[in-house]
């Protein structure tokens, strides 16, 4: 297949010009540095770093946000593997063995074999991505209204029945996004919905503004006030380089991992949370000496590590083809997008070829990146994860509200935070799911055009939802879930995959 | 039986669909064939109203659980209140007196929010903070902020 090569090098050079590189380096570097805060995991950071991005022109931005994904899951996962503190569902399993092998002084170890492994895995995730491409445009290009209205359904429903807190909490909290995002002029109609006569609120609540309060400020609050239990800081890093048998051990287990997470990847809702926890229980499950893992097994590391960064990069098939998020963190790609102007779907690789290309190849400079920059620097992140968290949260404070207000120089914007810093907190305390919060909001206004296209196209016919075959198939599907996850067996099951 | 995060959401749930649908009666339902901008809202928000029904039906059935956690513990309200109260005050001051001294509220009632600061680490802990958000927002993105703003009116 010359055809995505040769797409694949037209991206790499975009990705390439001098102005690129740094944005993807300087994207890495504060990625790396925010997300490797202990308690600030890669959602946080992204939404933190979101309002730098919004200057700059569209690729340029892009690859920037790019380079802030990709430092931020590798802050992450150091974090998980040197302090045992996860950021986000997907490195817990990463703790399981990561830990243990930072204390038994093989944390330098651990650390080269997550980054060599999510570089092997993201390298082949980026070519699924490009080789993917054609072929999802054009089952993209017979998507109508009902399939993308039933799609969003789908999405949401699958995203809710495995959300923390339950099924009614994650439905819930997904309605109020959608509510929240249906907020400011109506597309077809031009009537100001939900605006309370405030001007500035007829373009809608500010994305994110919305993120920083919900995952930021609501984090801040709960990590004080938690704060005070003693913590296990691992800083000798050790030797860099896995030893021989460490590393024989761990190639299968990044390809397995790699191939799980690719696969799960695609699939909307669930993809990313399952894909490492899979990946870890595939590992224990086919290894001889199943004893092993919890106490520092080599692969413990290397499949979850690897299935993860596959998922995430697979992940944005569905995210840029269709414009349909399957994560929070894609949700919160998707929309840095929409506030660039570009929406997301089959028409992109058409009209956008170059910031499509170029940001499938800055994906791949950003992960290279990381690897030959981040390991060299392990020591100075370890620095930073030592700064006690009653200077650092004064530190993403500030940043968070500087970085908020430069959006619109309004203060406005300020008051919006303190409201979703209240929402989000409450919602917090109840469990309730900040991605199905998060998805809702961005899927919501792209839910509510499909589906009134649809019926109006339909002529008010509900029946346009199951007279297509790809429409019905998400519309049974959504169901099937909708049914499962009401039986308790379902629930407690995912509850385990995903807490 | 106490009152629990679960009321809260399942309140906030009610009130919100509630609200939601009201406004969107207001805006138009339509007809199938041409939804206006109201029918949306009118039947998402009947139905977060429905979720949050069964929401506190649930909680109010449960309520022996162990699971169900409290609104806000106690050692969680001094923060609550000061992060909150420090943005608060840099929305109120930005605008007005420019970005540096409003950093210095934001941090400096923010600070309140743990017990365990110390008041001299403060003054180092202002500047410190200030030097890397300038640097970053100021010079390394080029933002126009006010940095140092007492006329009422910006240019």
């Amino acid at each position: 297949m010359p055809d995505f090569l040769s797409s694949i090098l037209m991206g790499l050079q975009v990705a390439a010009s001098v102005d690129n590189l740094f944005y993807c380096l300087l994207g890495v570097m504060l990625g790396t540095a925010i997300g490797v805060l202990p308690g600030v995991g890669p959602i946080i950071t992204i939404s933190l770093l979101l309002p730098l991005t919004f200057g700059l022109p569209p690729t340029g931005s892009l690859i920037l946000l790019a380079g802030i994904y990709y430092g931020a899951a590798y802050g992450g996962s150091t974090t998980s593997i040197l302090l045992n503190l996860p950021g986000e569902a997907s490195s817990a399993v990463t703790c399981l063995d990561g830990h243990q092998m930072a204390r038994r002084g093989r944390a330098g170890s651990a650390l080269a074999i997550a980054a060599l492994g999510s570089f092997f895995a993201g390298t082949i995730g980026t070519v699924l991505i490009a080789a993917a491409a054609p072929a999802m445009a054009s089952v993209a290009a017979r998507f109508g209204s009902a399939e993308y209205a039933a799609l969003v359904f789908c999405a949401l429903v699958a995203t809710a029945s495995i959300a923390k807190g339950g099924f009614i909490k994650g439905i819930g909290s997904g309605v109020l996004g959608v509510l929240m995002g249906l907020a400011g002029a109506d597309v077809a109609s031009g009537v100001f919905r939900f605006t309370f006569g405030i001007a500035e609120l007829r373009d809608g609540i500010d994305f994110a503004v919305l993120a920083v309060g919900l995952f930021a400020v609501s984090e801040i609050i709960t990590t004080i006030g938690s704060s005070g239990k003693p913590e296990v800081v691992t800083t000798k890093v050790g030797r860099l380089w896995p030893n021989a048998q460490e590393f024989r051990l761990a190639w299968p287990a990044v390809l397995r991992g790699t191939a799980l997470g690719s696969f799960l990847g695609v699939l909307p809702g669930a993809g990313l949370a399952m894909s490492s926890f899979s990946a870890y229980m595939v590992e224990k499950s086919i290894s001889r000496q199943p004893d092993r893992f919890g106490s520092g097994a080599v692969e413990g590391v290397a499949a979850p590590e690897a299935a993860n960064n596959a998922a995430s990069q697979t992940a944005f098939i569905p995210t840029l083809m269709l414009g349909v998020p399957g994560s929070p963190v894609m949700a919160l790609f998707l929309g840095a997008l929409m506030i660039q102007g570009i929406n997301p779907g089959p028409s992109m690789i058409t009209n956008n070829p170059d910031l499509f290309w170029g940001l499938v190849g800055s994906m791949w400079i950003g992960n290279l990146m990381l690897v030959i920059l981040n390991l060299p620097l392990i020591g100075l992140w370890v620095k930073l994860l030592t700064v006690p968290y009653q200077w650092l949260y004064l530190f993403v404070l500030a940043f968070a509200s500087v970085g908020v207000y430069s959006i619109g120089f309004s203060s406005l914007q300020i008051l919006t935070l303190v409201i979703f810093g209240a929402i989000g907190y409450v919602l917090k305390r109840a469990d309730c799911s900040f991605a199905m919060f998060i998805l809702g909001f961005v899927l919501g206004p792209m839910f509510e055009e499909n589906f009134r296209r649809a019926l109006s196209l339909s002529r008010g016919d509900p029946m346009t939802f199951l007279n297509r075959p790809i429409s019905l198939t998400f519309v049974v599907l959504g169901i099937a879930i909708l049914l499962a996850a009401t039986t308790s067996l379902v629930k407690r099951g995912a509850q385990e995959a995903t807490d | 039986m106490s009152f629990h995060a679960d009321h809260a959401v399942g309140i906030l749930f009610v009130a919100v669909g509630g609200i939601a649908a009201y406004l969107g009666i207001g805006y138009g339902f339509g007809s199938l064939a041409d939804m206006g901008p109201g029918a949306l809202p009118v039947l998402l928000g009947a139905t977060l109203s429905l979720f949050g029904g069964a929401l506190l039906l649930q909680a109010g059935f449960l309520h022996e659980e162990r699971t169900a956690t409290e609104l806000m513990p106690r050692e969680e309200r001094r923060p609550f209140l000061a992060i909150l109260a420090a943005l608060f005050a840099f929305g109120l001051l930005i605008d007005r007196v420019g970005l540096l001294p409003s950093l210095v509220a934001l941090v400096a009632v923010g600070w309140l929010a743990d017990s365990r600061g110390r008041l001299k680490e403060l003054p180092l802990l202002l500047l410190a903070i200030a030097a890397i958000i300038v640097a970053i927002f100021y010079f390394g993105l080029g933002i126009p902020f006010h940095l140092l703003d007492w006329s009422i009116a910006r240019a």
